[in-house]
């Protein structure tokens, strides 16, 4: 049930900007393909995960706590990274005259984004077998 | 600049992709465990 809440109100709220493009892509003419996949939108599916991962680990009691310290410091850790590309993403639309290759940019964020939600499932996996067992 | 977090984002990609890869594998592998101690406990009821 868990793993079932976590892809309806996180992966598709967090893919909704990823949607709406597509629909815009579809409705409307002169729209090239590459306005589907943008970093900024990968950035904000990436950070809605983590900041997920974070508040459901961190009042879970009874579960390894190497584990969840390690998989808290990930989220962490990605969560730095994701700001980063953010600015740089922010930066690159604002300033013209800085060179900054986006598509190495939008490299970075789908990889990430890609990690972001094996790493997810795998934490909602793990607490809901866990929560089985329990009962 | 995207050097650099291009380089990061590869190292700390992939150690989250290979953590949790092992936290799926020992998911599934306590599953399994759980399901083999009701069996046999089941089995001994009976």
């Amino acid at each position: 049930m868990k793993k079932r809440k976590w892809f309806i109100y996180t992966v598709i709220i967090g893919l909704l900007p990823l949607f709406i493009r597509s629909f815009l892509f579809i409705v409307m003419n002169g729209l090239e393909v590459s306005y589907i996949l943008n970093e900024v939108d990968l950035v904000t599916f990436g950070l809605v995960l983590h900041i997920s991962n974070i508040n459901e680990l961190e009042d879970k009691e009874g579960i390894d706590k190497v584990w969840k310290t390690t998989s808290i410091g990930i989220s962490v850790v990605m969560l730095v990274l994701f700001s980063a590309l953010l600015a740089i993403g922010y930066i690159s639309d604002i300033a013209t005259s800085i060179n900054i290759n986006r598509a190495t940019l939008k490299g970075c964020a789908l990889f990430l984004g890609v990690a972001s939600f094996i790493s997810s499932f795998s934490i909602y996996n793990r607490l809901n077998k866990i929560e089985g067992w329990n009962k | 600049m995207e050097q650099v977090i291009l380089i990061l984002s590869i190292i700390v990609g992939t150690f989250s992709i290979l953590f949790s890869v092992k936290t799926l594998v020992e998911t599934r592998r306590k599953s399994y465990d759980d399901f083999l101690k009701k069996r046999n406990e089941r089995n001994q009821k009976i």
